[in-house]
């Protein structure tokens, strides 16, 4: 068995070393339901509290603002389904490069007599605020901006944009619910929701060494939602609560945000490895990267490359027979080829570029020689690859 | 043997001096499918499976997926005596009733004994009065009843419940051996089994280009291929590594002929393998003008490709039929998923619409990819699905 190189951080970090027993832990000691008013539910009900107390510190938040869910994707879907309870339907703003936790709801939004504006990266893969200004509308109701892209790792400048929504919201005399989905934020760029003047925000547990099925969504007030249950969770996200997930995910933000200068110095590194020898590749060309502008920030865990011809997919599949584990953002299917890179080419990459792209994140772990290494075995694999390929 | 079921064929009637092979494939095609031990015999142009399986629907569904069968009913045969008959058909009666709890129904009797004592009229009245009289909640209808309960006077009294619908056509097996071209796609599918409806056994063989193609794609075509092999009363799958012929067209070819070539790659291919299974015809889901490499022209280069017959079941048939009969047999869910059986860098962005056959067939050989195709059809491995 060869040694595995895992460079899909972005799409799933590992479980952090201490959490598989940790989690163990808190299943067998809270096993009441903490919605119960018995001792047991109780106790169970106080780990919930804590966890949230802790990560309201963390965030900059009160800790009602903070609403435990399943994940990213849920976060997301509540705020968005929210929208369907207005009365009287408005205009909404989605960036074209959102998770399509968000972007897929459109034609539902549509549907129920919605007016939809999308707006569009530039080729950088920012968000411009004069490309949003023309875009606010007296009725505009909801604005939605992912915080660092998935795919691109743009780093998008929220607070200018929050700034322009809100100067317009003040003269036109109507609230505008912004959200961020800020799941590849979290643990890998200094972000607090509670410092910005946003409404919501969703984050996910997995992307930074939590267990998966666990998610947060910062609110700043509570909203109207779709679906009823128990009332747990402020009757946001009703439904008995993940008590080990939670309280891990808890730990592994803690130890995240605790690290956050080190980890963000030591993924800047190996970007800057990763791209210098990515560079020296036949065949491999870096996307997004601050090419002639400093001021342009992109996520140091994440690098998007093509290596068109080559199908992104393809590749992936070639160096995972190796051991060594990427992601890609495309699919070299002919069916909905587009719906497959819509991000990057929403952020002026050509359809044959997006088909060969690929992205590569680091974590806390992640070495320079898993990268030498990568880099080594992606050269090998790709010039056998690009030999057949014209 | 607790469970009877009465068995009308169709297609197979017509058949004359040749009947009894039909007959012998269908009885046989029939117990394969059944876990526990069956018996059939043939009573008057009737088939009656008498089978120690007791899993009802098990047996509904091996006998509904049987080609060559048009229908068939639940049964239980009991003494003739009128008390038995009545018991017997208040039993389907309370079954039928869950389905249609307010429902009409009407009672349809045939004497083939003469000698027994009341007539056919007779049996109905009694046993429709009896239904009747046990559920006060139905009612007749003679024209258009919700379900009907048939009694036949035999040498037993036959009782028999609602009739299911079956596949129709003549038994797999009846009609010599081909080799079906699966793809992950809606059309192949279908193609293999309208054959299977024609009599026609099949192996298959599915052209995999990893890591061209996804893994996905390969369990989408086993997926396909065990939800068919019921229809085709079984079927081997051959999984033909089709990546270095691939990448040889990608590397000799001109890009625009590179589709078709590919085809008849897969067609010589298909026909290596058949001839150690004695497979003696290919299928393939083609349709008239549905892309590039299903035009006349395209059709009759790949055609050429081969010495054996290529059946085209689809050849008129509209999409929407073909999905309809998908959904029938229950492939078009599986079909639909996004695991795509050929990489876009193998698919031409202008592939020939009107090839010349003649150009195309020097094309192939200037390819010199025998002994690849050779290679991959000895390489190729047997995945077995039973019925």
């Amino acid at each position: 068995m060869k040694n595995s190189i895992y460079l899909d951080w972005a799409a799933s970090a590992p479980i952090n070393a201490d959490l598989p027993s940790f989690i163990a832990d808190a299943l067998l000691t809270f096993q009441g339901n903490p919605s119960s008013i018995h001792i047991e539910g109780k106790t169970a009900g106080i780990q919930i509290d804590n966890s949230r107390k802790m990560c309201a510190t963390l965030l900059g938040t009160k800790p009602e603002q903070l609403v435990f869910t399943s994940g990213g994707t849920e976060s997301n879907n509540i705020v968005i389904s929210s929208l369907f309870r207005k009365k009287s339907k408005g205009h909404i703003i989605i960036s074209a490069i959102e998770h399509p936790s968000i972007y897929e709801y459109s034609t539902t939004l549509k549907d129920t007599g919605f007016d939809i504006s999308y707006i569009k990266p530039d080729l950088n893969g920012f968000i411009n605020s004069n490309d949003l200004i023309p875009l606010l509308k007296p009725n505009t109701v909801f604005v939605s901006i992912m915080t660092v892209n998935n795919e691109t790792g743009a780093i998008q400048p929220l607070k200018s944009l929050i700034s322009i929504i809100r100067n317009f919201q003040q003269t036109n005399g109507r609230s505008i619910h912004i959200h961020t989905d800020a799941v590849q934020a979290l643990g890998k760029i200094p972000f607090k929701p509670g410092l910005l003047d946003i409404d919501s925000a969703s984050f996910s547990a997995h992307k930074i060494g939590g267990s998966k099925g666990t998610g947060l969504l910062y609110l700043k007030k509570p909203i109207s939602v779709l679906s009823p249950g128990g009332g747990q969770e402020f009757s946001i996200r009703p439904g008995t609560e993940n008590i080990a997930g939670i309280m891990a995910f808890t730990r592994a933000m803690k130890e995240s945000l605790n690290k956050l200068n080190n980890n963000i110095k030591h993924a800047a590194y190996l970007k800057s490895l990763l791209i210098t020898k990515l560079l020296k590749i036949d065949g491999v060309e870096v996307l997004f990267r601050s090419k002639t502008d400093d001021t342009l920030q992109y996520s140091s865990f994440i690098v998007s490359a093509t290596v068109s011809p080559v199908p992104g997919e393809v590749l992936v599949r070639v160096l995972s027979d190796e051991c060594i584990f990427i992601s890609t953002g495309s699919a070299c299917s002919s069916k909905n080829r587009k719906k497959q890179g819509r991000v990057l080419i929403a952020s002026g990459i050509s359809e044959k570029d997006a088909a060969g792209s690929i992205r590569i994140s680091t974590g806390c772990s992640t070495t320079e020689e898993n990268i030498i290494d990568f880099c080594n075995i992606l050269d090998e694999k790709l010039s056998e690859l690009k030999k057949y390929l014209r | 043997m607790d469970n009877l079921y009465l068995i009308k064929i169709g297609e197979i009637s017509l058949k004359k001096g040749n009947r009894s092979r039909f007959e012998k494939q269908l009885r046989f095609n029939i117990k394969k499918k059944l876990r526990k031990p069956s018996r059939i015999t043939i009573q008057k142009g009737r088939f009656f499976l008498e089978t120690d399986e007791s899993d009802i629907k098990n047996i509904q569904y091996a006998l509904s997926t049987t080609p060559g069968l048009v229908g068939f009913t639940r049964a239980v045969k009991v003494k003739k005596n009128i008390e038995d008959i009545k018991t017997a058909a208040l039993d389907f009666a309370n079954e039928l009733a869950i389905s249609y709890p307010a429902g009409t129904f009407k009672i349809e009797s045939r004497r083939a004994d003469k000698g027994f004592k009341y007539t056919s009229y007779e049996i109905s009245s009694l046993i429709g009065e009896y239904l009747l009289d046990s559920i006060p909640s139905l009612k007749v209808d003679v024209h258009n009843p919700d379900w009907t309960i048939s009694i036949e006077i035999r040498d037993l009294a036959y009782i028999y419940g609602a009739q299911e619908k079956g596949t129709g056509g003549l038994p797999v097996g009846s009609a010599g051996k081909g080799m079906l071209l699966l793809s992950g796609g809606i059309d192949s599918p279908v193609a293999g089994y309208l054959m299977a409806k024609r009599g026609l056994r099949m192996d298959a063989v599915y052209f995999h280009a990893y890591p061209y193609t996804s893994d996905d794609a390969l369990l989408k075509v086993k997926s396909l291929a065990e939800k068919i092999a019921p229809y085709l009363s079984g079927l081997s799958l051959f999984v033909v590594s089709f990546t270095d012929f691939q990448l040889l067209l990608k590397q000799k070819a001109r890009e625009e002929e590179i589709t078709l070539l590919m085809r008849a790659g897969m067609v010589k291919i298909a026909e290596l393998i058949s001839k150690n299974r004695g497979n003696i015809c290919l299928v393939t889901g083609e349709s008239l003008s549905q892309v590039a490499s299903q035009t006349v022209e395209s059709i009759r280069y790949t055609g050429s490709e081969t010495d054996l017959t290529i059946f085209r079941p689809l050849i008129g048939m509209d999409k929407e039929d073909i999905i309809k009969i998908a959904k029938s047999i229950d492939t078009f869910e599986t079909s639909i998923l996004p695991f795509e059986d050929c990489c876009t860098i193998f698919s031409p962005k202008h592939p020939l619409v009107t090839p010349d056959r003649e150009k195309l067939k020097k094309s192939f050989i200037l390819l010199e990819g025998e002994n690849l195709l050779k290679e991959a059809a000895e390489k190729a491995e047997r995945i077995y699905f039973k019925p």
